[in-house]
């Protein structure tokens, strides 16, 4: 059975999961060491949600991630360096540069 | 009849454009103004910080809204917003549920239950006590010292603005006599245009008007500021817009013939004197702040010119002329304030803007402003020696003086249909003096014959 299944099968029967062998890392995925994947698109969707979501960076609707990032740099609001490196490493990809709200045609 | 043989030779000037900033090219208006006001908050709250330790003590405690604690003492930096009820609100008028009468065109928006509230970027709070409604401005970054009380609102002991931006001071001119010419509001195409009195003043500039004595000072005048509302506002023809176009086909907009004299007015001064030309709340150029520099097809005379003595700038404007600093706009942020508070004194106006490091403070929220999101660029960064607003009723002056030892001339130059006046200011000094052109008709014409 599949993966899905095999989690579904050991929930209902209350065992433990057996122990994943591939490690997921904290590495930007252009570097690929042995025996580690690089972390997968959903978490870097999730870390750039979480900047949008902080206030302490301003709003977040109607910017570029890009943007909002160089423009907290140059507040000297202390913006995470991995959410530019994530910015960078997609550069042409609409859904990780803008932000979370732009999906939304009244938002936009 | 005796010739005056002395040949006055007008002394050169340095002008440096410093208006950058207030150039808008190609960019979006689609972008919400809530992060001109995040980046204003963030920008100058250090500086009211620095302000408020110097005036409390370094020992006073800032808080931010959401830590401060009923009766404790402390201080909150934030952004002041001012609730005015007769504030006209597009959401009030389409409104179903309130029946608003309509109401009597209004110039003053004030009234006496208008509240403060404090805004920072997580919340907000209502002030009483030591401040009053009246004398203060929506968008203004402020600190307060004073307790929450127990009804959840602010109770404000003393507050502080920023104070003066730092100053690069100003050059020493060697006791030589430098002058910059202030003129605004010339208002050709209308019904008060004061045709005679600009051809004196036209005159004057180029030493052809006055006796020896008029002659050196005008020799003196390096540069001139037309400061906006050079055109009237009868040009603004509204009701062609909504014309039918059958019926307006032929007839010509009154703007062509007014910036026409405009030009024919600055083709002879800009032979001879640099000359920078703002735009204002009536002239052909964009309506929100920053208006952009007024296009130079418009002058087909003046225009041999351009970028050598004639300029059209940015409102606001800021330049340098001889080493000497001079910021101001065209006046509309000036009757805005106006507009909005108790306040009557230009030069109160000018000072509490200067202090407030902002050149419009009620922009976006009365003043139409461009969304800007990256940066503030009315944020009065660096300390001008001149700051100027155009198109007042009368003209006012005063020297404000800051704590660091900073000098600014505040300037309301008067608009010349009103007072047929300019403002010359010697840069030497920074002192400032008006100049009225009047001709007097009360002559009896008596005809031949």
């Amino acid at each position: 059975m599949n993966q899905q299944q095999k989690v579904t099968y050991y929930l209902r029967k209350k065992k433990s999961l057996p122990k994943l062998k591939d490690q997921p890392c904290d590495l930007p995925s252009n570097v690929v060491t042995p025996g580690c994947i690089p972390p997968n698109a959903d978490k870097q969707l999730e870390q750039l949600r979480d900047f949008d979501l902080n206030n302490k960076f301003g709003p977040s609707q109607g910017i570029p991630r890009v943007d909002r990032w160089e423009r907290a740099s140059r507040l000297q609001l202390d913006p995470p360096i991995h959410v530019m490196q994530i910015l960078q490493s997609h550069v042409n990809d609409s859904k990780f540069q803008s932000s979370i709200w732009s999906g939304h045609k009244l938002l936009n | 009849m005796e010739t005056d043989e002395t040949i006055h030779t007008r002394q050169s000037c340095e002008r440096e454009n410093l208006s950058k900033r207030f150039t808008v090219i190609n960019e979006p208006y689609e972008r919400q103004y809530a992060h001109i006001y995040f980046v204003r908050s963030e920008i100058m709250r250090p500086k009211v910080i620095q302000a408020a330790q110097r005036k409390w003590g370094d020992g006073v405690k800032i808080n931010k809204l959401s830590e401060i604690e009923e009766g404790e003492k402390c201080c909150i930096v934030g952004t002041l917003f001012k609730q005015m009820e007769l504030q006209p609100s597009i959401l009030k008028e389409i409104s179903e549920e309130v029946h608003v009468q309509i109401q009597p065109e209004r110039k003053r928006f004030i009234s006496d239950d208008d509240k403060l509230i404090l805004e920072d970027t997580m919340q907000r709070i209502s002030l009483t006590g030591n401040i009053s409604a009246g004398d203060c401005f929506t968008g203004t970054v402020v600190a307060l010292l004073g307790k929450e009380t127990k009804s959840g609102h602010f109770n404000v002991e003393d507050f502080t603005y920023a104070g003066l931006p730092s100053q690069i001071p100003a050059p020493d001119l060697v006791g030589n006599d430098n002058y910059v010419l202030f003129v605004s509001g010339l208002g050709i195409g209308g019904k008060k245009e004061k045709t005679l009195q600009i051809q004196m003043l036209i005159d004057y500039i180029l030493g052809m008007l006055g006796g020896s004595e008029d002659h050196e000072v005008s020799s003196k005048i390096v540069h001139v500021i037309v400061a906006g509302n050079s055109l009237a506002g009868e040009t603004l023809d509204k009701e062609a817009q909504t014309k039918a176009r059958y019926l307006t086909y032929k007839s010509e907009a009154s703007t062509v013939q007014a910036i026409s004299d405009l030009d024919f007015f600055l083709s002879q001064l800009v032979p001879f004197v640099s000359v920078d030309l703002m735009g204002g709340e009536f002239d052909p150029t964009n309506h929100v702040l920053p208006q952009k520099p007024m296009h130079p097809c418009m002058f087909p005379s003046s225009r041999r010119f351009y970028d050598n003595t004639f300029h059209t700038v940015s409102n606001p404007y800021e330049c340098k002329i001889n080493g000497v600093y001079i910021l101001g706009t065209s006046g509309q942020n000036l009757d805005n304030l106006k507009s909005y508070s108790n306040v009557d004194d230009d030069i109160k106006l000018l000072s509490s803007m200067i202090e407030c490091q902002h050149v419009a403070p009620t922009a976006p929220d009365t003043l139409g402003c461009f969304p800007f999101y990256k940066s503030d660029p009315f944020i009065i960064e660096q300390c001008p020696h001149v700051f100027f607003s155009g198109n007042q009723s009368k003209y006012f002056s005063s020297v404000k003086k800051g704590a660091e030892g900073q000098k600014v001339l505040l300037l309301a130059v008067p608009a010349f249909t009103q007072t047929c006046s300019a403002v010359l200011v010697n840069l030497k000094d920074l002192t400032a003096e008006e100049i009225n052109f009047e001709a007097d008709w009360s002559q009896s014409n008596s005809s031949v014959g």
